[in-house]
């Protein structure tokens, strides 16, 4: 049975070029992150969260400071991981069901076994009768849990996910919340959550960490102790969460502040 | 005048009328083109429907075109298909190994910046008055053509679906078959599409300079023994011959690229 | 482990943003790599002429650029350089103007273009390089057959650009305009010209190219004059150095005229994308 944790950001820089100028999109970032734990990334648009997990996933390498996954040094594109983007990049030419079993048929699963894992995840994707449409006539909401059901598909051991949720509508985002934890709990994968909604986080995760704005670094790391299973709808109404909420507000209220973030 | 959304297209929509327009429209050519000549212009400089027309036929019924028209579209289909299989896999092997591409852009553009026309008379000089040339010329113009929209379309590769694709653990050749070739395909065929007319010119090109065979000749073989008559009967074989070509290609698209209208 | 994914240097993922900085080619390691890739093909062709092929077929190298040498210090080149251009150009001119003309005029009266139709289908089959003998017939050997043929090719593809371009005209924009009490002049000069401006614009460019195509093809086929009719004469007299050489000025010429499209093009779509962007707001 490993041991340790499954994610280990040591020291984590990163700088890029943009327009001739040098950018440090993140600096000095420590953390840890153990298997089976869900972690939400919480700070402004534009602190660094997505090219940390970028550089999580083996996308883009860390100018200094070593990201390690299982003890290994990440050097190529991490496979074992799952990675929701932000953007919908569901192939537009291919059905529902085809971008869903995408990830199978790259790994050569068969057939039949393929049938049965698209069935079942289109099942719990809510997703029935829509297998055969293609993702230019489903709704963002609909993409959204196309996208889900294919990055979780192939079973990876962690889930990235990058501000999945920002462009449903609130009830939908709920709905969602309570997918995403229900899959969680089923499949303890570990999952590393980026969003900019202190609620979002706060109904989610083992632990917050926050970031501060750009150059992103680490400000805070809050553990959340709500009792599990939650419910989505109604635990934000909790004092716990009104507590909790305060202390992620005020880390982050800064950086709204002094007009950097958004 | 303008286009005005109403609920019943205009008059000047309905297909009956569009219909009727259209052949009005080719009957008063005609009957002007029937008329001038003799009148105003010497018949023998622009002949007529009534000679034209029966020529055509006349060529049709003794079976003096077949040879022809078969000839030409020979070293049509050849130099289309030489020119499409490379240039496809010139095109994917450009758009998805940039560096190579970036090497030889400027003489890629310096090759294609040149009338491939103005190859012709070097084939001829090289492979004689045979098939050869005339299929080289096609296959030159059809393989820049198809080369370049397949090129475009590789290069077009949307990098987030290339960045999704890879994190599911895509091998180079996953990336190839899974969303270079759909990504290009529909540029894979637009090349396909547009440049199979042209290798029908290239091919008439070729004859016209030398050959003793193909409708291209037969223009030849007409201005030589200045029959305006001969001239416009092959001129109108070769518009049929195109003009099938080109309906039948449209139909093509519409069929295969259906699913594109799944997005509008 | 992690498992390691090619990201090779000529991998599309080689363009991925990683530092921002692509690992291209680029400088003198890109000049270098040309200049490899024209010495692979000279060479050889150097030593096998003569040798592996009969000269008389292939020439070579140095037979070639002699004869450039030669052309330029007697002169000889220009004048038939001046026929192919002043043909291209006064073809190009002609035909754009019709093309534009005929373009708007059945682009606006959409009643005739539906009639016209399919006369224009049959006359845009027809690969219009095949009319040269009739236009030879018609306006004889010289140039102004060549500039005939310019111009048909090029009034097509500037007609079907600007016919496009005017139907292609958001026809939600012109109620919009209607709507604010414009008349058909206001609706003309407000949405339906800028719109089709960059539809033209690339017209134009596109069709510069064929202006050359239709005049060195009418120069091959018969003429006096011009670089077509040297590669035809050359052809005919066994002298592949004469081909070569005035492919070689033909490929100049045409590479510098499509520098200068491609220039243009980009500043076109550039401005077709502000105007897009504006459409949408």
């Amino acid at each position: 049975m490993p041991v340790g944790p499954i994610i280990v950001w040591e020291n984590i820089t990163k700088q890029f070029q943009k327009n001739g100028r040098t950018v440090e999109a993140v600096r000095g970032i420590s953390a840890s992150i153990e298997r089976g734990e869900f972690v939400a990334l919480l700070g402004p648009s534009g602190c660094g969260k997505t090219t940390l997990l970028h550089i999580t996933a083996g996308l883009a390498r860390a100018t200094s400071g070593t990201v390690r996954y299982d003890d290994q040094p990440v050097q190529a594109i991490n496979t074992r991981t799952g990675y929701m983007t932000q953007k919908d990049n569901l192939l537009p030419w291919r059905t529902v069901e085809d971008n869903i079993g995408l990830p199978l048929r790259i790994r050569h699963v068969d057939p039949a076994r393929r049938r049965t894992l698209i069935d079942q995840y289109v099942r719990m994707i809510g997703l029935t009768g829509f297998e055969r449409h293609y993702p230019a006539e489903l709704s963002g909401g609909m993409r959204k849990r196309v996208l889900l059901a294919r990055s979780l598909i192939y079973d990876p051991e962690t889930l990235l996910m990058d501000e999945p949720f920002g462009a449903l509508d609130a009830q939908l985002r709920l709905i969602m919340h309570d997918q995403v934890l229900r899959i969680w709990a089923e499949t303890r994968k570990t999952i590393v959550f980026v969003t900019h909604d202190i609620v979002e986080a706060i109904t989610l995760a083992d632990r917050v960490i926050v970031l501060t704005s750009r150059p992103g670094t680490v400000k805070l790391v809050q553990p959340i102790n709500l009792p599990r299973p939650r419910d989505v709808f109604r635990v934000r109404f909790t004092p716990e969460f009104s507590a909790l909420h305060d202390i992620l507000w005020k880390a982050i209220e800064d950086d709204y502040k002094t007009g950097e973030a958004g | 005048m303008m286009r005005v959304r109403l609920s019943a297209p205009p008059w000047y929509e309905r297909p009956a009328v569009v219909l009727a327009m259209q052949t009005a429209t080719v009957g008063v050519v005609l009957a002007a083109w029937q008329a001038v000549s003799g009148t105003l212009v010497p018949a023998f400089f622009v002949s007529k429907p009534t000679l034209v027309f029966p020529r055509v036929w006349n060529w049709i019924a003794t079976g003096f075109l077949w040879p022809h028209l078969i000839y030409t579209m020979e070293s049509t289909i050849l130099g289309f298909l030489l020119g499409a299989g490379t240039g496809v896999a010139a095109g994917l092997a450009l758009g998805l190994y940039q560096n190579v591409s970036r090497v030889l852009s400027p003489y890629i553009l310096a090759l294609y910046s040149i009338p491939k026309i103005a190859l012709a008379p070097l084939f001829v000089l090289w492979f004689g008055l045979d098939l050869t040339p005339k299929v080289l010329v096609a296959a030159f113009i059809v393989f820049f053509l198809v080369c370049l929209n397949v090129y475009a379309g590789v290069s077009a590769l949307d990098e987030d679906l290339l960045v999704g694709v890879r994190l599911m653990g895509a091998s180079r050749w996953d990336e190839v078959r899974y969303l270079a070739l759909p990504t290009a395909a529909v540029q894979i065929f637009v090349g396909l599409k547009t440049s199979f007319p042209y290798a029908l010119q290239g091919a008439v090109i070729g004859e016209i300079i030398a050959s003793t065979r193909g409708l291209g000749y037969l223009t030849m073989w007409a201005k030589g023994s200045f029959n305006m008559t001969n001239m416009f009967a092959a001129l109108s074989v070769l518009m049929i011959v195109a003009v099938v070509i080109t309906v039948g290609l449209e139909r093509l698209e519409r069929v295969l690229l259906g699913w594109r209208r799944a997005e509008r | 482990m992690t498992i390691a994914v090619g990201t090779g240097e000529g991998a599309p993922g080689a363009r991925i943003a990683d530092d921002g900085v692509p690992r291209r080619l680029s400088g003198v390691r890109l000049f270098l790599w040309r200049a490899a890739v024209a010495a692979a093909v000279l060479v050889p062709w150097q030593w096998m002429s003569g040798r592996v092929l009969d000269a008389r077929f292939v020439s070579s190298p140095t037979a070639v650029a002699a004869r450039l040498a030669e052309w330029l210090s007697t002169g000889f080149i220009w004048p038939h350089l001046w026929a192919t251009t002043s043909e291209a150009l006064i073809g190009y001119g002609v035909g754009v103007s019709l093309g534009l003309i005929a373009g708007f005029v059945l682009g606006i009266f959409r009643v005739l273009s539906r009639a016209v139709s399919p006369l224009l289908t049959g006359l845009y089959a027809i690969p219009k390089v095949t009319l040269a003998p009739l236009f030879v017939l018609y306006f004889g050997i010289y140039a102004p057959s060549k500039i005939a043929l310019a111009a048909v090719v090029v009034f097509f593809l500037m007609f079907y650009s600007t016919f496009n371009g005017v139907r292609d005209v958001d026809s939600e924009l012109i109620e919009s305009v209607q709507i604010l009490g414009a008349r058909t002049l206001g609706v003309l000069s407000l949405v339906i010209i800028p719109a089709t401006a960059d539809w033209i614009i690339t017209g134009m460019t596109i069709a510069l190219p064929y202006a050359f195509i239709g005049a060195v093809a009418g120069e091959i086929i018969v003429s006096a004059k011009g670089l077509g009719y040297i590669i035809a004469t050359s052809a005919n007299t066994l002298d592949a150095a004469g081909v070569f050489a005035a492919l070689t000025v033909l490929m100049i010429l045409t590479a510098a005229c499509n520098e200068v499209i491609i220039r243009l093009r980009s500043r076109a779509r550039q401005w077709r994308a502000v105007s897009r962007h504006v459409e949408s707001m």
